[in-house]
């Protein structure tokens, strides 16, 4: 017997769940991979000292004024900077859709949990991952700006046409990231104080990072850096890599051939408790693009008003009878360096 | 006091800026110049360098 059914088809279950796209956690204010402070609303007071001596043949009179003992103590005014994340839902899309089925009934209604459960939920890690981004690569108009005013050259002291080619391709945020703040700053506490380059080492000569060169290119950061930084045991220095270094390391580290069998890098552990270290400073690996930070990890400041900021979300009605939502998030930050002479910028 | 002058033959030397350098280099071929005074990778640096910064000029 024929059956006659017209009218279409229509599917008849669905995935549970929705596949969410990745976003890589905000590693850095998570672990603390740099010295995250919070507790300042527009601006702080950084201060930085250093004594500095010389010994002088003893003698049995009383202490005369020598200048032997020179105490220093610099004040730098910080700015933070506040910005925001917000836009108004317009739930209304949905109706017709999946998600209806989870509206309450009457016409005001059209908030679906589902949808809330299943989207909404991906907002706050997505600001997470910006905020990430924004600490390590971008820079502000100004900021830009300046660094591009730079006069280039190749020795310690003057900043790399390639650093000012990277600054240039940077993300314009509204805040400095940790390599922009790095190459130009106002801190008190540089040989020449004021606006103007930082104090960081530089490492010349490099070349582009592969498979191939990525020991080499290690091994010039290191053996570049002030040897107080590398031999610091108490807080020992880390590199700050970019997170594509992680593939390249390993494949570099696998190479099985007459030449190139040289581990240079130490791996340990896998997964969340995988730990990579360059002759003993552990790598973290960051969205640093173009650059690389070996430095005691508390050198590097990120300044907050409150870190839990960058997760929380305000979502709510918008007022007037309007059928929709409204969704924000508001931080304050500033990315800060301190003993800028001890800090290695890679690219810088 | 008189002021000792930069030799801007060396980009390597401290104060030398890549004007500086460009300029005592002139017309002359770059891995000729510093064949004495600087290593392969300083050179292959430089030479990136320099084209980085013409491009920043612009």
């Amino acid at each position: 017997m024929a059956v006659n059914y017209t009218g279409g088809t229509q599917n008849q279950t669905e995935l549970l769940e929705t596949q969410r796209e990745i976003y890589a956690e905000s590693f850095t204010i998570r672990d603390g991979l740099v010295d995250v402070k919070e507790g300042h609303k527009s601006g702080t007071d950084v201060y930085e000292s250093g004594v500095s001596v010389t010994a002088g043949a003893a003698t049995t009179g009383k202490v005369t004024a020598t200048g032997d003992i020179d105490l220093n103590l610099n004040k730098t005014p910080v700015s933070l900077t506040s910005f925001q994340y917000e836009d108004i839902i317009e739930e209304n899309a949905l109706k017709g859709t999946y998600f209806e089925r989870s509206m309450q009934a009457g016409a005001f209604n059209i908030v679906s949990d589902e949808f809330d459960q299943r989207v909404l939920i991906e907002v706050a890690p997505a600001i997470g991952e910006d905020v990430e981004n924004m600490i390590w690569n971008g820079a502000t108009t100004a900021q830009k700006s300046a660094i591009a005013g730079l006069t280039p050259g190749a020795s310690q002291g003057s900043i790399s046409a390639g650093a000012q080619t990277l600054v240039a391709a940077m993300p314009t945020r509204l805040v400095n990231s940790l390599p922009a703040t790095i190459l130009y700053n106002n801190s008190q506490a540089k040989a020449t104080p004021g606006a103007g380059l930082g104090d960081y080492i530089k490492v010349p000569s490099i070349a582009n990072i592969t498979t191939s060169t990525i020991g080499a290119e290690y091994e010039k950061m290191y053996l570049i850096s002030p040897s107080k930084t590398v031999n610091h045991r108490s807080e020992p220095a880390k590199i700050f890599a970019p997170l594509e270094h992680r593939q390249l390391i390993k494949t570099a580290n696998n190479q099985v051939s007459a030449t190139a069998d040289n581990k240079n890098f130490l791996i340990e552990g896998s997964g969340e408790s995988e730990r990579i270290s360059y002759n003993g400073h552990v790598i973290e690996f960051v969205p640093l693009v173009g650059f690389m930070i070996f430095a005691i990890p508390s050198y590097l400041k990120l300044l907050f008003d409150l870190t839990s900021d960058v997760s929380e979300l305000q979502i709510g009605q918008v007022s007037d009878g309007a059928r929709q939502r409204y969704i924000k998030n508001i931080q304050t930050m500033a990315t800060w360096v301190v003993g800028q002479k001890y800090v290695t910028l890679y690219g810088g | 006091m008189t002021d000792k002058k930069i030799d801007a033959s060396n980009p390597f030397n401290k104060g030398v800026t890549y004007d500086m350098f460009l300029e005592s280099l002139g017309k002359q071929k770059l891995e000729t110049f510093l064949k004495d005074k600087c290593s392969d990778d300083e050179i292959n640096w430089i030479k990136k360098e320099l084209e980085e910064y013409k491009k920043n000029k612009k």
